[in-house]
C-alpha cells in the first residue's frame, strides 16, 4: 500500500459569479519512506493539494488516499503530521505550553507527553525559548516549533507546506539534517516549496505543478534531462 | 472526546485571559463600581441602591464585553492565523472544538466575574456593614452568567463565518433584541393584521428571550422568582444553547477552509 | 548643522505656545460673548419621553432609573423649580422604569406642588400607591400637600385615608384625618374619628390630644350655636365672633379655640375654620 495516492484529482473553488480550478486532474503516488518535494510557483495549487491531503478540504472530483484511507478518517489524522505555511500559533502561549496543548489533542499521557515536548525541543533547538511567548518569537523559531508540533505524535506520513521559508543558511541546514535523519527513519514526508535548491538534497522525486497542473513528476536528473 | 475538549478549552481560557482587552473591561467595569460612591453621594442618601444597581450592572457589562471584544475574534484570528487548519488536521472533531471554545471562554467570563463580584461585595461591605441580601445578588449575577454563556454560543456561530466586526454588530443586535422581549409583545397585542401578528410571534420565540435572566431589577426588592420560573429558565437556556450548539456545527462543517 | 536644529526645535516649540495662547484666548473671548446669552434659554431643551426611554432601556430599568434619577437631583438645582421645568418628566421616566423605587415619588410629591403642578405629583403619587402598597408615606405627603397648597380638603383626605390603610402607618395619621374633616366643615365627623381615636390609642400624647380636640369642637359647637342665637335675636348672623362677645352672649371666646380663625359663612351662619 502506497503511503499517499491521488488520482485524477480536480479542486474548483465556487464563487458567486465565477469559479476557479485550483487543482486540474492531478494524480500523484507516494511510496512509503518516500521523501517527495512538490515544486511549483507561488498560487499552484500546492498548499490546496496539501489542504486536501489533510482532510482540510474535499476535492470537486476525483481521490485521495492517505495510508489506504480517505485523509478526513480519524485514524488517519492519528498517524500524519501537518505543518501549515508560515503558520503564526497562538501569541501568548510559550512555545512549550503550545506543544503540551497539541499533544492533549492526541491524548498523549502525562509523563510521555512531557518526555516528547522536550525532546522536540531540544531536536528543533527551542529548548532554551520554550517559556517565551510565542509573539516574541523570530520567523526562524516560529517555522521550527511549527515542525516540532507536526511530529508530536510520531507521525509516520509528514505533510509540510513551505519548511523552509524563512530560515537562515544555518536553519535550513539543521532543518534539512532533521529532515534525512526523519526519512532514515523511514517517515514518508511530502512537501512543498518554491525553491528548488530547497528541494534538491532531500527528495527522492520530485513533481512540478503549475496553475493547478501536473507538469512533470520524476526523480531530479530525470525532470532536468526532459525538455518541456 | 473529553479530554480534547478540555483541551481546547483550556488553550481557549489560556489565550483569552491574555488578551489586554480583559484588563480593559475590567478597569471599566471597576470604575463604575467606584462612580457609583460618587454618585451615590449626591443621590439624596439613595446611596445603598445606587451602588447595588451600578454594581450588578457593571457586572453584567463585563461579561457582554468580553464576549463581544473577545468572542468575535476567537474563531475569526484562528482561522486567520491558520491555526485553525493545524488543529482540524488533528484527530478532532469540529464539534469538539467548538465545545471547547464554548467552555473555555466561559471559564474565563466565570473567573472575571467571581473577582469583579469579589470586589462589588467588598465595598458593598464596607459601605452597609453586613452581608445581608447578598444572597440574593449572587443569584442576580448567576443567572446573568447563565444568560452570558448563551450569547458566547450565539458569538461564536457568527464568528464561524463573517468578519469579528460584522460578528460583533450580529451578535449585539441579539442581545438588544433578546432584551426588547416586552417591545415585541407589545406589537403583537397591537396588531389587527394577523398575518403581521403571526409572523412576530414567530420571531418572538425563534429569537432568543434573554429578560428572563434579567432579575438585577428584582432582587433589590427583595422578590426573587419562583423556583419553577428558575427551573423553566435553566430547561430554556439548556434547549437553546444546545439548538445554536448544532446550527454552530452546521455551518462549520460546510464552511471550506 | 546641529545648532540649527537646536534653533529649529527652540522656534517650534515657542510657536506652538504661541498658537496655544491664541486658541485660549479665541475661546474665552467666544465664551464672554455667549455667557449673556444662555441665561435666556433653559439649560435642558429636550427629555426623551418616559415611554421612549423604557422601551430602549434592554433590561437595565433600575440602572437607568438610577442614571436619571441623579440627573434629576442636579436639574432641580439648576432649574428644576421653574414653571416650565422639565421637573415632572425626569420623576415619571424615574418612576417608569423602577415603579418601585419609593424616594422619587416621595421627592415628587415635595417638590412639583411647589411649582404649581400637584395635579403632576397626583398622577405620579397614584402610580406609586399602586406599586408599593405597603408604603404610607406616598399617599400622606400627596395628603398634606393637598392642604397646603390647594386647601382641597376632599382630595387631602381622600389620600391620608389611604395612607391611614396601609400598615406601619403612625399614629398620628389618624389625628391629621381629624383635624382635616373638622376644618373640611364636618365637625360632627371629625368629633366621632377623634373620638374614635381617644378610645382606640395606646399612645398617652395622642389620647390627650384627641381629649383636647374633643374639646376644642364641642367648643365650636357652641359657638356655632351661639351664632344661630345671634341670627334669632338680631335677625342677621354676626360679622365675627367678637360680635358675639359684644352682644353679651358670651363672656369670651374659650382658650384653647382662640387660635382659630373662624369664618362667619352670612348665609348659612355656617363657621369656617381657616
Amino acid at each position: 500500500m502506497s503511503a499517499i495516492e491521488i488520482k485524477e484529482v480536480v479542486k474548483t473553488y465556487f464563487n458567486r459569479r465565477d469559479s476557479s480550478t485550483v487543482v486540474d486532474k492531478l494524480s500523484i503516488g507516494v511510496e512509503r519512506g518516500e521523501v517527495f518535494g512538490f515544486l511549483g510557483p507561488n498560487g499552484a495549487g500546492k498548499t490546496t493539494t496539501m489542504k486536501m491531503l489533510v482532510g482540510l478540504t474535499r476535492p470537486t472530483s476525483g481521490a485521495l488516499k492517505v495510508l489506504g484511507e480517505k485523509p478526513d478518517a480519524p485514524e488517519v489524522k492519528k498517524k500524519i503530521g501537518f505543518m501549515p505555511e508560515s503558520s503564526s500559533f497562538y501569541l501568548y502561549l510559550s512555545g512549550k505550553e503550545f506543544l503540551s496543548f497539541i499533544a492533549d489533542i492526541f491524548g498523549l499521557s502525562k509523563d510521555k507527553k512531557e518526555e516528547k515536548i522536550n525532546k522536540l525541543l531540544h531536536e528543533v533547538n527551542l529548548y532554551e525559548a520554550r517559556d517565551v511567548q510565542i509573539r516574541k518569537y523570530s520567523k526562524g523559531m516560529g517555522q521550527r516549533l511549527g515542525l516540532a508540533q507536526a511530529l508530536i505524535n510520531d507521525p509516520e506520513v509528514l505533510f509540510l507546506d513551505e519548511p523552509l521559508d524563512g530560515l537562515d543558511p544555518m536553519g535550513r541546514a539543521e532543518a534539512k539534517e532533521l529532515l534525512i535523519k526523519l526519512k532514515k527513519a523511514e517517515k514518508t514526508i511530502f512537501f512543498n516549496s518554491h525553491i528548488l535548491s530547497d528541494v534538491e538534497d532531500i527528495c527522492d522525486r520530485v513533481g512540478i505543478i503549475d496553475k493547478g497542473h501536473l507538469i512533470a513528476v520524476g526523480t531530479e536528473q530525470l525532470i532536468c534531462l526532459t525538455e518541456f | 472526546m473529553f479530554n480534547r475538549v478540555l483541551a481546547i478549552a483550556l488553550n481557549t481560557f489560556r489565550e483569552s485571559i491574555r488578551d489586554r482587552i480583559l484588563f480593559v473591561v475590567a478597569v471599566f467595569a471597576l470604575f463604575i463600581i467606584g462612580s457609583s460612591l460618587f454618585l451615590g453621594s449626591i443621590s439624596l442618601d439613595q446611596d445603598i441602591k445606587i451602588i447595588k444597581d451600578f454594581g450588578l450592572t457593571a457586572i453584567f457589562l463585563l461579561q457582554i464585553f468580553i464576549i463581544i471584544f473577545v468572542g468575535a475574534n476567537l474563531i475569526y484570528k484562528e482561522v486567520e492565523r491558520k491555526t485553525f487548519f493545524l488543529i482540524l488536521s488533528k484527530p478532532i472533531k469540529k464539534s469538539e472544538v467548538i465545545m471547547g471554545k464554548w467552555l473555555g471562554l466561559s471559564l474565563t467570563i466565570f473567573l472575571m466575574t467571581a473577582l469583579t463580584s469579589l470586589m462589588f461585595f467588598g465595598v458593598l461591605f464596607i459601605k452597609i456593614g453586613t452581608l445581608n441580601g447578598i444572597p440574593y445578588l449572587i443569584l442576580a449575577i448567576l443567572l446573568g452568567f447563565i444568560e452570558a454563556t448563551l450569547i458566547i454560543m450565539i458569538s461564536i456561530l457568527f464568528s464561524g463565518f463573517t468578519s469579528p466586526i460584522l460578528s460583533s454588530v450580529y451578535t449585539v443586535s441579539l442581545f438588544l433584541i433578546g432584551h426588547s422581549s416586552s417591545v415585541v409583545l407589545g406589537i403583537i397585542d397591537r396588531q389587527d393584521n394577523v398575518i403581521i401578528k403571526y409572523i412576530f410571534s414567530v420571531l418572538y420565540y425563534i429569537f432568543p428571550n434573554l429578560e428572563k435572566f434579567n432579575i438585577r431589577n428584582d432582587v433589590l426588592y427583595n422578590s426573587i422568582p419562583v423556583f419553577q420560573t428558575l427551573a423553566l429558565t435553566v430547561v430554556y437556556a439548556l434547549a437553546y444553547g444546545a439548538a445554536l450548539f448544532l446550527i454552530a456545527k452546521f455551518i462549520f462543517d460546510r464552511r471550506e477552509y | 548643522m546641529r545648532i540649527f536644529f537646536r534653533l529649529s526645535s527652540v522656534f517650534q516649540i515657542t510657536a506652538l505656545a504661541v498658537l496655544f495662547l491664541v486658541v485660549f484666548w479665541s475661546q474665552t473671548g467666544y465664551n464672554h460673548f455667549f455667557k449673556d446669552r444662555r441665561l435666556h434659554y433653559p439649560a435642558q431643551v429636550f427629555l426623551a419621553p418616559a415611554t421612549l426611554v423604557e422601551s430602549s432601556s434592554f433590561g437595565f430599568r433600575n440602572f437607568l432609573a438610577d442614571v436619571f434619577w441623579i440627573q434629576s437631583v442636579q436639574y432641580l438645582i439648576i432649574e428644576g423649580l421653574l414653571k416650565n421645568s422639565f421637573m415632572f418628566q425626569y420623576l415619571d421616566i424615574v418612576t417608569t422604569l423602577d415603579p418601585r423605587f419609593e424616594y422619587p415619588y416621595l421627592f415628587a410629591n415635595l417638590i412639583l406642588p411647589r411649582k404649581g403642578s400637584i395635579d403632576e405629583a397626583r398622577f405620579l403619587t397614584d402610580r406609586g400607591i399602586e406599586a408599593i402598597p405597603s408604603s404610607w408615606q406616598i399617599p400622606f405627603y400627596l395628603g398634606v400637600q393637598y392642604k397646603v397648597f390647594s386647601k382641597d380638603y376632599e382630595q387631602a383626605l381622600k389620600y391620608m385615608n389611604i395612607a391611614a390603610s396601609k400598615p406601619g402607618k403612625p399614629d398620628y395619621v389618624d389625628s391629621l384625618i381629624a383635624s382635616y374633616t373638622l376644618r373640611s366643615g364636618d365637625q360632627t365627623s371629625a368629633r366621632e374619628l377623634f373620638d374614635a381615636i381617644y378610645k382606640t390609642t395606646t399612645n398617652e400624647f395622642i389620647k390627650q390630644s384627641a381629649k383636647a380636640w374633643i374639646q376644642e369642637i364641642d367648643h365650636i359647637g357652641l359657638i356655632q350655636s351661639l351664632v344661630f342665637g345671634y341670627k334669632r335675636l338680631y335677625g342677621v348672623y354676626p360679622q365675627t365672633i367678637d360680635d358675639l362677645i359684644t352682644r353679651k352672649l358670651i363672656g369670651k371666646i374659650p382658650d384653647d379655640i382662640k387660635s382659630f380663625r373662624f369664618i362667619i359663612n352670612q348665609e348659612t351662619g355656617m363657621l369656617i375654620i381657616e
